[in-house]
């Protein structure tokens, strides 16, 4: 009988420490002490490795980006994934590769830097090709087309899921009909963790989406690929693709990464379009359509070379 | 005694209604005149020396630019004509000012400057407040005089043809009005070209009247006296950003506003041109200019 309640005993013991274990993987992130300490990590960097500012993006624009909006230079990509992920495996795998587009500004009247993330970027290569939207860059890319430059913008930079800043070093190409920029960051050189590009997904596909809704730092949601859609503007004559998805998101999840059920890139978030039972009066809100850039117009703009 | 009190404050807010009605009316017409004598006083000082024309002729502009979805373009364009220069230009700032209904809501800041004793054709485009010189050539196309006549707008015109980047093109043009004036590049015929288009009817200028220059709508010809510092070879680059960032033309320029570029001429230009590419905007696969 002893030996019974021993036993029971050891099991139950085992089994609350292993449930005691599990319960302490679990982190709850202060994600408010990260962006709280954005501006003092971004002036440590730019201190330490004497990086360039916002508007000297601004100022070489001009020499980064080709006229037919592709890239010529050759970068290397990691290899696509194929094993499936649950919904925690692919947080667990994906949430280092999706990066929180933040901008940094002088205050002339308190004299300090004030920083906040605006958007969401994805990383591409090691060496800090990242993609996000092009409305998330539209401001730095036209007016550094005309050399115009805003005194007291001081810098456009991304923040890791560590914690840890990149200023946004060149613009590399733009597409402001299917709203996507790829840019560079001054990686201080770290190597960061850039996400396989996947192919692009029939409807019905799972989808899952990592960004930062309304500030909401690395939030999880998932949904799947409603419509794959081609919008031809008879106005101008250009086509835009869109891939529609069900997976939630909302305004600062511009540029956030859409993944496949393997953790492969399948688009970035691109915009929202809200259903009204009452459309001209924007009352008897029904539902919304996820807007996303499709990955295969990321792997077009690339000049990849065989 | 609450209720009268209450009747007799209603009465007086009625009754003085009106008035504040009709005096802001009278403020939003004294705004609306103040903002107009500035422009003018912005206009004689940015245009002292210039060239007037003695009058313009208006044309609708039509442009098939892309054949496989049978997408046609439509523009207003002017051509200002003084002894010494011709201007083609948008219409659309003039139209606007004038409030002309007719508009066709479109406006390429391309201008094409034509100087007929020396033969040469400089042609010229804005963004915002940048002007690049994209063109400057000598020559005219050789043109075939037919004998057809045909009256436009009530002047007698008279047929001509020539080759020009890649396509054929039958004009018709007037000797009843001064001066020697075409669209775009096809000059060098000794009269004012009233109508004009290639042989496939894809590119067509329609005679749409004649502006007559007024005291408060004077028509100025201004070659710009400085061009932007950005070089020259990288104005596609540009136009490409400006002309897919603002593709709606008129509705979608909040990306071109919010840059501030908008701010980046301290003195601003008398002529407002919306943040507009016009046909440049438009993906064109089958373009006015052929490869030669």
């Amino acid at each position: 009988m002893r030996n019974i309640l021993r036993l029971i005993g050891v099991v139950g013991t085992l089994w609350l420490s292993g449930g005691h274990l599990v319960a302490q993987e679990v982190v709850y992130h202060d994600y408010g002490a990260m962006k709280d300490s954005l501006s003092s990590r971004m002036l440590d960097f730019w201190r330490s490795k004497r990086c360039i500012n916002i508007n000297t993006v601004r100022r070489d624009l001009l020499e980064n980006i080709r006229e037919d909006g592709r890239i010529e230079e050759a970068f290397s990509f990691p290899a696509k994934r194929k094993k499936r992920l649950d919904a925690k495996g692919i947080y667990r795998v994906c949430k280092k590769h999706v990066l929180s587009f933040c901008m940094m500004e002088y205050r002339p009247g308190t004299k300090n830097y004030w920083s906040y993330p605006m958007a969401s970027a994805v990383v591409l290569t090691a060496d800090g090709v990242c993609v996000t939207n092009y409305h998330v860059l539209a401001n730095v890319i036209l007016s550094g087309a005309l050399k115009y430059y805003w005194p007291n913008d001081f810098m456009r930079m991304v923040m890791t899921a560590e914690g840890k800043v990149y200023p946004v070093r060149r613009v590399l190409a733009a597409d402001p009909v299917n709203d996507f920029a790829i840019f560079q960051v001054d990686t201080g050189g770290d190597r960061l963790s850039p996400i396989p590009l996947g192919e692009p997904l029939p409807e019905g596909s799972d989808v899952y989406h990592i960004g930062h809704p309304q500030g909401n730092l690395f939030y999880l949601t998932s949904g799947i690929v409603a419509r794959n859609v081609a919008i031809f503007d008879k106005e101008s004559g250009h086509t835009k693709l869109e891939m529609e998805i069900t997976a939630d998101y909302a305004t600062g999840s511009s540029g956030g990464a859409i993944i496949d059920e393997c953790g492969n890139l399948a688009g970035i978030v691109g915009g929202t379009y809200s259903m009204y039972a009452n459309p001209q009066l924007s009352r008897n809100f029904q539902m919304s359509v996820k807007k996303t850039v499709p990955v295969k117009l990321i792997k077009e703009c690339f000049l990849l070379k065989k | 005694m609450k209720h009268m009190v209450w009747k007799r404050i209603l009465l007086g807010v009625l009754m003085y209604l009106p008035f504040g009605v009709t005096a802001q009316e009278a403020d939003r017409r004294a705004d609306y005149e103040r903002l107009q004598k500035l422009r003018q006083a912005e206009a004689a000082t940015f245009y002292a020396g210039a060239d007037t024309a003695r009058y313009a002729i208006r044309y609708l502009w039509t442009f098939r630019y892309d054949r496989e979805h049978g997408l046609t373009y439509r523009e207003d364009r002017m051509v200002l004509v003084a002894p010494e220069v011709t201007l083609d230009m948008s219409y659309q700032p003039m139209g606007e000012r004038l409030r002309d209904s007719s508009l066709a809501y479109r406006l390429t800041p391309s201008f094409y400057y034509y100087y007929p004793r020396e033969k040469r054709l400089k042609r010229t485009y804005r963004i915002i407040s940048e002007e690049f010189l994209l063109q400057d050539t000598l020559g005219d196309p050789a043109w075939e005089l037919a004998e057809e006549r045909k009256d436009i707008g009530g002047y007698s015109c008279r047929k001509a043809c020539c080759e020009q980047g890649g396509r054929r093109w039958t004009v018709w043009f007037t000797t009843e009005l001064p001066g020697i004036a075409a669209p775009r590049c096809l000059t060098g015929l000794p009269g004012v070209v009233l109508e004009a288009s290639d042989e496939e009817q894809e590119v067509v200028w329609s005679y749409n009247g004649k502006i007559e220059p007024t005291e408060e709508e004077p028509l100025y010809i201004k070659f710009p006296e400085t061009f932007s510092e950005l070089p020259v070879e990288k104005f596609p680059v540009i136009l490409r950003l400006f002309a897919l960032s603002g593709r709606n033309n008129f509705s979608a320029g909040s990306y071109i506003e919010a840059s501030g570029v908008m701010n980046k001429s301290g003195k601003l230009l008398p002529e407002k041109l919306l943040p507009s590419t016009g046909i440049d905007a438009c993906r064109v696969t089958n373009p006015v200019e052929r490869a030669k």
